[in-house]
């Protein structure tokens, strides 16, 4: 399985050893879903483009899904 | 992380305070340079949360029959009137015809004599899940 290696200086300590820890690719993903903040605020719809003719131009999905 | 569904309420209707009495969902060319078109918002906007979404309220339809200008919109955003400058959006969306962007258009050449609907927007504040 594939093993992700997550190191970083202590907060505050500058220069300091790093803390190391071995968790997994799905492990981190969890994670990352996990870490919610406003910026993972989904938006979906859609947009319509009409023609002067009433024919629909263009259809734009959105979707927006960190 | 996890957030109440009251608490995903509370911050989907935030969204919807901010957005007003008197709402745009504007376009824009790249960089915002120029606005092409910019549809009018009910008021509410949007329907009072449920499950943590908010959505908008598109009876009577969202949309402008006169696009102030042609071009190919490349941006889009929900603002809380049609003066705010371009950056003070609520939200900002990137339109594209390839790739992965938020928008995905089959066509993003907009003409003065289009229609611009906006058909259908939900916006919803996921809940997570705690980590341990």
């Amino acid at each position: 399985m594939n093993q992700v290696t997550l190191q970083a200086e202590r907060a505050g300590d500058p220069g300091s050893k790093p803390d190391r820890q071995e968790i997994t690719l799905e492990e981190l993903a969890r994670r990352k879903q996990a870490g919610l903040s406003m910026a993972n605020v989904q938006i979906t719809g859609m947009v319509h483009i009409i023609d002067k003719d009433g024919n629909v131009k263009a259809e734009l999905p959105i979707e927006r899904i960190d | 992380m996890q957030i109440s569904t009251t608490l995903r309420n509370t911050m989907a209707d935030a969204i919807d305070a901010a957005v007003g009495a008197t709402g745009k969902i504007r376009f824009y060319t790249a960089a915002y340079a120029s606005l092409l078109a910019s549809a009018s918002c009910n008021n509410p906007a949007f329907g009072a949360a449920a499950a943590g979404a908010i959505a908008l309220d598109v009876s009577p339809p969202v949309q402008d029959t006169s696009p102030a200008a042609a071009g190919s919109c490349v941006l889009m955003g929900l603002y809380a009137n049609g003066t705010a400058a371009a950056s003070a959006f609520i939200a900002a969306l990137g339109v594209a015809t390839t790739g992965t962007p938020d928008v995905t258009m089959s066509n993003n050449v907009i003409a003065t004599t289009d229609t611009v609907q906006v058909s259908s927007l939900t916006i919803t504040v996921p809940a997570g899940t705690p980590t341990t």
